[in-house]
């Protein structure tokens, strides 16, 4: 109850105070109908008891719209509209009413009673209504929890909704994740670094050395404190506690989700062939323990999985509310979109090859060019290995486009082993835009309609955040469905041939696939954009793998040996889960595409 | 005292309707004895000619009581009269004054910042003006009414109903706001889908904005009406007394 009345704001009090004036009248009416007090004392008892439960509705009701009106002006105020945060506001802008409207009830049963029933047993009445009063303040007072781990704890900074989850270990630590969800939805999870609680002072710090420092009141679910920022400085953060079915979106498949079992994909009418795992010869089972896998969290914070084989989609699922409709950013995948953009142009001829010099395609910006540029070749910027001299930093961190990016890009000084010393840089991989901009004369996302997207029936996605000048981000700015990934993935695994339609030419892919550059220190292998690396296949033996690969799990995975290809969308930037789905995929899946029959 | 004290007392006694109900009438019947009796006075009569003349001439039969008391009893009155005996009570008129109090202040802080007006709908301006107009008429009738006490009444009227209909008003016009503009918002929805959930947003907020306005107006208005309905019974029953008084 006082965490209610906390949360009715002004309006709360006033609503103790009509309660209390009504319970004291229901009590003053019911002695003095039990004494004998006449008929009409006993009616105008009844009567005003009833006016002051009439004026709590009222006023409940004011205290609504004003709550309201302040509420939904916040959240018009920010950038986006979630309607999990506009069905949060109305929740608790409906307190007073529902305050108002229980007094109300209360008093009409008592004025009911008082009117019409013989006074004899008037007595009783209070005595019933009791328990049902204190039932309901017991309701009231439940708003906070029990322990820290209960639940979730909101923080509402519009797009986000941030909650925060704490996990007590076995050993008595505490644990802390923070799960960003916009639109209702959950974006990403980000594990805390550490955390202690000592009596009600609670210490967070997140990976970035971003901290949170506050009092944690159980009694009154909220915890009172601020974010405080590594250079000085903080913010009011105030916490209040949910449960966690409030938002069921954090489970993978919903709080009240059974086992798994295996459907074929809808025929949405398309265009995307879809089969039966059994026709395509892949074992249902084997499909049914990564599923589970993913929903019990082995691969961390997925949003989709689907697989295909021998170009037919034969699953299709989705978690965490997502749907086939969401477009997600599928991150660095979008070099391997911009890699197979320069073979559909090489394939029209636009391009000479991949021997082409780079500067020939940057005529405007070619004059400020550092030493060494003459030499590079567009295959040294397909590989990543142009070995331009840039820090770890900004190889990972400085993204651009247009021509600004291009003139930052070819300021650079060539400081290593071009075609040699492979370095994964992001800023890079955005030439593509300016090298497709002066082969088409089309910007890549224009080209990329015509050339690619629409020959495979993909309708639904954006390439516009980060745009320069009408050049799109070409390291990792494309928005596409799963099932747009999914296309991409069997035309790949096509041979460049999607229903029967040459889409780029085989020998492009099969040269993009290729590995040609040690990927850093790791396993893996770089082709022309493309990930390539081998995993353990059924019975152990190395099976070949090459991928288009997103921070956070967004994967178009093609084992050309299995012909099956596996497409992810996830969350994992930022709780070191990224590649947690590669194990899942070796102990689940792939057993049961071998040994599956009926191809 | 009236001059017709005696036989005001002997009516009154006959009376079986409840205060404020019996004063009114006590008051509307010496108000039309007292008409009466100046009219024989212009003709010529003197002054107990006169007397004599208005209590023949005057009805105070039963019949004609249960008439006067079927009009100034009617189930709206009884509803009205129910109302305002809420406020009856010290308690109760402390704790509506502090909580009329409360929606002035609460409404009234939104309202000096400026943009609930401009965020509610344009009706809001027309609410505002009713709220001014009931204010003012109420100010007008409490100023009346402690000035010259229940000489400025209407017999049987406590001149305060008018605060009602406006607060009614205010009502109907919020909500007729209210509907206005979501037939609006329906129509923005149409022309653009993909704005709907901005626009419904939009529309709520609006209507929140409308709302506090209308209702913080009809409450306010209603609160006026208490007072004043409740002062102006006072006056009239502290008036009714007077008339039968038989001493001066």
């Amino acid at each position: 109850m006082p965490a209610l009345i906390r949360m009715s704001g002004p309006w709360g009090p006033v609503m103790v105070v009509l309660g209390a004036v009504v319970l004291v009248l229901a009590v003053y009416g019911v002695l003095t109908a039990a004494r004998g007090g006449g008929a009409l004392r006993v009616r105008e008892s009844a009567d005003t008891l009833l006016f002051w439960g009439v004026a709590s509705v009222v006023l409940g009701f004011l205290g609504q719209c004003t709550a309201a009106y302040l509420a939904l002006g916040a959240i018009l105020a920010a950038s986006e509209i979630s309607p999990a945060v506009v069905a949060e506001g109305f929740a608790v802008s409906f307190l007073p009413t529902l305050m108002g409207m229980a007094i109300f009830a209360f008093a009409a049963v008592v004025w009911a009673c008082l009117r019409f029933l013989p006074f004899r047993v008037v007595r009783p009445a209070p005595a019933l209504l009791l328990p049902l009063l204190l039932a309901g303040c017991g309701v009231g007072s439940a708003q906070g929890p029990a322990a820290i781990g209960e639940g979730v704890w909101a923080f509402a900074s519009p797009p986000s909704t941030f909650l925060w989850e704490f996990t007590q270990g076995a050993d008595g630590s505490l644990a802390c994740t923070v799960h960003d969800v916009q639109g209702g939805l959950k974006f990403m999870e980000t594990p805390c670094a550490s955390v202690s609680l000592t009596g009600d002072s609670l210490a967070v710090t997140m990976p970035n050395g971003v901290g949170y420092s506050g009092r944690v009141e159980l009694e009154r679910g909220r915890i009172q404190g601020q974010i405080l920022y590594p250079a000085g400085g903080g913010m009011d953060a105030p916490l209040r506690w949910a449960p966690r079915e409030h938002y069921p979106t954090l489970w993978a498949a919903g709080p009240e989700a059974g086992p798994y079992a295996y459907q074929a994909p809808l025929d949405t009418g398309d265009g995307f062939p879809v089969a039966d795992a059994a026709s395509a010869g892949v074992d249902a089972a084997a499909l049914v323990r990564t599923v589970e896998a993913i929903r019990r969290g082995e691969a961390g914070f997925l949003k989709s999985l689907l697989v295909a084989r021998g170009g037919s989609l034969i699953l299709e699922e989705y978690f965490h509310g997502y749907g086939p409709d969401d477009l997600s950013p599928i991150q660095s995948c979008t070099k391997s979109v911009s890699s197979l953009l320069v073979g559909v142009a090489i394939g029209e001829g636009r391009i000479a090859g991949v021997g082409a010099p780079l500067l020939e395609f940057f005529p405007s910006e070619r004059a400020g060019a550092a030493a060494g540029w003459e030499g590079l070749t567009l295959e040294n910027l397909l590989t990543m290995s142009l070995a331009l001299d840039w820090s770890p930093e900004e190889a990972e961190n400085l993204h651009g486009a247009g021509p600004g990016a291009f003139r930052t890009i070819l300021a650079r000084r060539v400081a290593g082993r071009p075609g040699t010393d492979w370095a994964y840089v992001n800023m890079n991989a955005n030439l593509l835009g300016g090298v497709l901009r002066q082969a088409t004369g089309e910007h890549a996302d224009v080209f990329a309609r015509r050339a690619l997207f629409e020959p495979l029936g993909i309708t639904t996605w954006d390439w516009e955040w980060g745009k320069e000048e009408g050049y799109p981000l070409m390291d990792g700015s494309l928005h596409l469905t799963p099932r747009g990934m999914a296309r991409l993935g069997a035309m790949v695994a096509g041979g460049g041939v999607w229903r029967g339609r040459r889409i780029v030419d085989e020998a492009w892919i099969r040269a993009s696939l290729q590995p040609r550059l040690r990927a850093g220190e790791g396993q893996e292998g770089y082709g022309y954009l493309w990930w390539t690396m081998q995993v353990p296949g059924p019975g152990g033996a190395p099976l070949d793998l090459h991928f288009a690969n997103g921070w956070g799990s967004q994967f178009i995975l093609y084992f050309p040996a299995l012909d099956l290809v596996v497409v992810t969308t996830g969350g994992n930037q930022e709780n070191g889960k990224h590649l947690a789905l590669g194990p899942v995929l070796v102990r689940d899946l792939l057993p049961g595409v071998a040994s599956g029959g009926g191809q | 005292m009236s001059r017709f004290a005696e036989a005001l007392a002997e009516a009154s006694s006959r009376l079986t309707v409840p205060e404020p109900v019996r004063s009114r009438i006590l008051l509307e019947v010496a108000a039309d004895m007292d008409d009466l009796y100046r009219t024989y006075l212009e003709r010529g009569h003197a002054e107990e000619e006169a007397r004599e003349g208005v209590l023949e001439h005057f009805d105070l039969s039963q019949e004609a009581l249960r008439e006067l008391a079927a009009v100034h009893d009617t189930p709206l009155d009884r509803s009205l009269r129910s109302l305002s005996g809420q406020a009856r009570a010290p308690w109760a008129r402390t704790l509506l004054a502090l909580l009329g109090l409360f929606v002035a202040l609460g409404s009234g802080g939104l309202l000096l910042r400026g943009e609930l007006l401009s965020h509610a709908s344009p009706l809001a301006w027309a609410l505002l003006a009713l709220l001014a107009a009931g204010v003012g008429g109420g100010a007008w009738r409490g100023w009346s009414l402690r000035s010259a006490g229940a000489g400025t009444l209407p017999p049987g009227r406590s001149g305060t109903g008018f605060l009602l209909g406006l607060a009614a008003l205010q009502v109907l016009l919020g909500l007729a706001g209210v509907w206005v503009e979501l037939y609006r918002s329906g129509l923005a929805i149409r022309s653009a889908p993909g704005q709907a959930m901005l626009h419904l947003v939009g529309w709520l907020h609006l209507a929140s904005a409308t709302l506090v306005v209308s209702l913080s107006g009809a409450l306010v208005l209603g609160f006026l009406w208490f007072f004043l309905e409740t002062h102006a019974q006072r006056l009239q029953a502290a008036a009714a007394t007077r008339l039968l008084e038989t001493t001066p």
